[in-house]
């Protein structure tokens, strides 16, 4: 592999955290979905797939992370990466803080505990998604200016 | 001073005390009553629309009061535009605040699968994103006297 194809420790790490995440997410709206066949969508039991999606793709990405970080040498990062990871982490602020509104409204509202979890869950997913994307697109094409 | 950085001054006040009010409105109402049956939904949207407007006019008022400071002392007095510095700094706040915002989310999904009351929802809400808030300010008041 020639010096110049070779991915980052960053880039590589952030790659595995946008693959687990999506997967993760995946399953538990299939999980939901399925279930929702049989109860009514805002009686459907979703805590426990919620958090387990969420534990279990975290420790993947964990796991991914310390051997990625083990088999690394030389040093993991750069000024340049640094400034990628907080434009990355930037971009995608403005909707997380709009989802945390928007559950305020749904809360004020009086609408079911599940509809509320599911915007502040899906809301913070896209979020750092879009947050991701932007790295690994900044990683490829550079900062904007 | 820059209009930016005379906002964040007030903001770093406005933020504590509306928080205070609030829980002390809606802590009056939860003595008195079952948390299920306080309506927290007034007061909350009266702090925030107050918390604003105090914001707005309070950035304001420091800006003629330093103006008329400086005309006192027989200066002129100076308004600086915001500049690349004030956004840098913004960005920075933000970006050092935004676990807060995390947190308070992960707060509240967690809350919700408890099946607690929406009044608890509500308040953690407020409370970590108001914390968020001043935060970043901190951050931002410290950007600014010791740069970034």
């Amino acid at each position: 592999m020639s010096e110049r194809n070779e991915l980052s420790f960053e880039e590589r790490h952030t790659w595995a955290g946008l693959a687990l995440g999506f997967a993760a997410v995946a399953t538990y709206i299939v999980i939901i979905t399925v279930r929702s066949q049989d109860t009514p969508i805002s009686e459907v039991a979703w805590a426990w797939p919620m958090l387990w999606t969420v534990l279990i793709a975290g420790g993947a990405y964990g796991a991914v992370y310390g051997i990625l970080a083990a088999r690394h040498r030389g040093p993991r990062t750069d000024p340049r990466e640094i400034e990628i990871d907080r434009f990355g982490e930037l971009s995608g602020k403005g909707l997380l803080s709009f989802s945390v509104l928007v559950a305020i409204v749904l809360v004020a509202l009086d609408v079911d505990g599940f509809w509320v979890a599911q915007t502040l869950f899906l809301g913070s997913y896209t979020a750092s998604t879009i947050g991701t994307v932007a790295k690994l697109v900044a990683h490829r094409k550079g900062l904007p200016l | 001073m820059t209009m930016e950085q005379r906002s964040v001054w007030v903001q770093v006040f406005v933020y504590p005390i509306a928080l205070l009010v609030y829980l002390a409105v809606v802590g009056a109402r939860a003595s008195a009553a079952p948390v299920s049956e306080i309506s927290w939904v007034v007061p909350m949207i009266w702090t925030i629309g107050v918390m604003i407007i105090a914001i707005i006019l309070g950035t304001i008022a420091t800006a003629i009061a330093a103006a008329a400071g400086a005309e006192i002392r027989g200066e002129k007095a100076e308004f600086e535009d915001g500049d690349i510095r004030d956004q840098e700094i913004e960005r920075y706040g933000d970006y050092r605040a935004r676990h807060f915002t995390a947190l308070g989310a992960l707060a509240v999904i967690v809350l919700a699968m408890a099946h607690v009351d929406h009044f608890w929802i509500a308040t953690s809400m407020f409370v970590t994103g108001t914390i968020a808030a001043e935060y970043g300010c901190i951050i931002r008041i410290r950007a600014y006297r010791q740069g970034l």
